[in-house]
């Protein structure tokens, strides 16, 4: 079994900063879990701990039922890849193909393997146009693209990001939601950090979340987003459909068969179309 | 947008601003040559100069007092067009720069930087990236040092300016113990000390949590409102900042897509057109309207949504 287990984790660091205590957390193989809570809650640093690159200062971490102190380093960096909030923390060659190759360089496959691997994320990132383009001419947006791409390109078996939301438009979206799709396909695991709570409420199936280094709650999305104790705690908001129908009911329900219908859609598409449907064109 | 004639005093204006990135990986430094005259900077003609053209004839007139968003797909140009309102175009990067930037009647390409950024304060999404003191009272005094000012009327400001924003129990901490949060509120306080006439914003609240992220936006309101400076962010997230914005400017392949009002930009459909992700409910109303159901305003929060439709179905 391909999990992630965290067993009464804590983490200080060198300046005695406590970032995480008393974490225990269990990842099988194939879930698609959020982690979410405020600012300097301790999310980051929680998912550092899944390939090693930070080790508990108390209890343990383990990856397929080894420690990731026992774990093999380099294995483990490829076998788990996290994308990384900041795209300028993680590029640093003169042009995004040569990134790529950086990339690829360390894995222990054939020369042709490497090329294929490095054609497929071409495509299916659409990223002809920058190829030969520094990473710090390119927008904010493209950088996050090509620091997704790195990681991709290795094919590791869990994937984690942070904030990979953050600064993307329509097109950068379309191209997580058919990562996160292919990657469901194949029962990837995927571990996501995010504020993005419409992120959250379409894509993740469920929400860890913390508070102080502290594990608040763990559930089904769609209870820890509509939970109004662990907003309070938290600094979560709703979705924003959830919102929409909270503020329909909150005054007397209009004795309305459309308005029925409404309060019982699941999404802002659902209403549209109960709207459409029973209503007449109105003069303007 | 904003046809009636007006004082270039009060305004922040481009006439075919145009910028072209220069990047050097593929050449040696000594092999640049870049020409710097009147009309802007002559481009270089070395092969092995990669270029990149950023902003193509931009032509805008922004007054001061408004609320502006700035939205467009990754890569549009938008925080390359900001940085030319406060001169780190041309200035800064290398490129060629054509065209004219007028800040409050000063062209960015004559006047000092120095004195530029003190009209236009920047504040970049990642405040780390900015705050350079080690406590939040060093940070603040930074500019105004800088400037010569003394002593006594640098303490009595920082005391006013932490106070307006409710942080002066932060006065002495390091601004990297703070959240971030509170970190983007200190990287604002610290450009308030200079009475900026505008306050540009790269994606402020990108990395923050939702609810700090709204105290953020609301500080930055009643900073607009209060003291009538101008805000321009820039902003993905169409959710977060249409309850706050009175103006949009859409911006697309270097060029202005669209300068108009918030209900004017909502309303037209040159905004859903491009790759800027459009809230739900935004697009339920625009649907509406199109398909002749609905012929009120479009909301710009989830609230005013279900109010609407309420108020459509009684």
């Amino acid at each position: 079994m391909r999990n992630i287990r965290f067993e009464n984790v804590g983490f200080q660091y060198s300046n005695e900063f406590t970032a995480l205590s008393n974490i225990s957390l269990n990842i099988q193989n194939g879930e698609v879990l959020g982690i979410m809570g405020r600012n300097g809650a301790g999310k980051s640093t929680l998912i550092q701990m899944m390939n090693g690159l930070l080790k508990p200062t108390e209890g343990n971490v383990f990856f397929d039922g080894i420690t990731t102190n026992d774990y093999d380093a380099s294995k483990l960096v490829q076998k788990i890849g996290i994308v990384f909030q900041n795209p300028e923390h993680q590029l640093f060659s003169s042009t995004v193909e040569e990134e790529l190759n950086f990339s690829l360089k360390n894995l222990q496959i054939s020369k042709d393997l490497k090329a294929q691997y490095k054609d497929e994320i071409i495509k299916e990132l659409n990223l002809q146009s920058l190829l030969h383009k520094s990473p710090w001419n390119c927008s904010g947006g493209e950088r996050k693209k090509v620091s997704l791409a790195c990681i991709l390109c290795r094919k590791p078996e869990v994937l984690v990001f942070d904030e990979p939301t953050l600064g993307q438009d329509k097109s950068g979206y379309k191209i997580l939601d058919n990562i996160i799709h292919k990657a469901k396909e194949r029962k990837q695991t995927i571990i996501v950090v995010t504020h993005n709570t419409e992120f959250a409420y379409h894509y993740l199936d469920r929400l860890v979340v913390l508070d102080n280094g502290r594990i608040l709650a763990d559930g089904p999305t769609g209870e820890i987003l509509t939970n109004s104790t662990i907003h309070e705690n938290s600094s979560l908001i709703e979705p924003q459909f959830f919102k929409f129908k909270k503020k329909m009911i909150e005054n007397n329900l209009p004795d309305n068969e459309v308005f029925k219908l409404i309060v019982q859609a699941k999404s802002f598409n659902e209403v549209e179309k109960i709207i459409q449907n029973s209503m007449g064109e109105i003069s303007q | 947008m904003n046809s009636s004639p007006s004082n270039p005093k009060d305004q922040i204006i481009t006439k075919n601003l145009s910028f072209v990135y220069e990047s050097v990986y593929k050449a040696n430094r000594d092999e640049i040559t870049t020409v710097m005259n009147k009309e802007g900077v002559k481009p270089s003609d070395n092969p092995k100069i990669d270029k990149f053209k950023a902003l193509n004839l931009i032509n805008l007139s922004i007054r001061q007092g408004k609320f502006i968003a700035m939205v467009g797909d990754t890569g549009s140009g938008k925080s390359t067009l900001v940085r030319t309102f406060n001169g780190l175009i041309p200035s800064f990067y290398r490129g060629i720069f054509f065209g004219y930037v007028g800040v409050f009647g000063k062209d960015t390409i004559q006047e000092k930087i120095s004195n530029l950024s003190r009209d236009v304060g920047l504040v970049f999404q990642n405040p780390e990236n900015q705050l350079v003191a080690m406590t939040v009272e060093r940070e603040i005094a930074f500019g105004l040092e800088n400037l010569g000012v003394e002593r006594d009327i640098i303490q009595d400001k920082i005391t006013q300016i932490l106070e307006y924003l409710g942080i002066s129990h932060l006065r002495m901490r390091h601004p990297y113990e703070l959240s971030g949060g509170e970190q983007q509120r200190v990287a604002i306080a610290s450009i308030l000390t200079l009475e900026p006439k505008v306050i540009i914003l790269d994606e402020p609240t990108a990395s923050l949590d939702p609810q700090a992220a709204e105290s953020v936006l609301n500080l930055l309101e009643k900073l607009n409102k209060d003291k009538k400076i101008t805000i321009i962010i820039i902003e993905h997230r169409l959710e977060v900042i249409l309850p706050y914005c009175t103006e949009i400017i859409i911006v697309q392949n270097g060029q202005v897509l669209q300068h108009a009002s918030t209900q004017e930009v909502l309303n037209s459909d040159l905004l859903y057109s491009t790759d800027v992700r459009v809230p739900k409910y935004i697009q339920l109303f625009k649907n509406l309207k199109s398909n002749k159901k609905y012929s009120g305003t479009i909301p710009t929060t989830i609230e005013q949504a279900a109010h609407n439709i309420r108020e459509l179905l009684l």
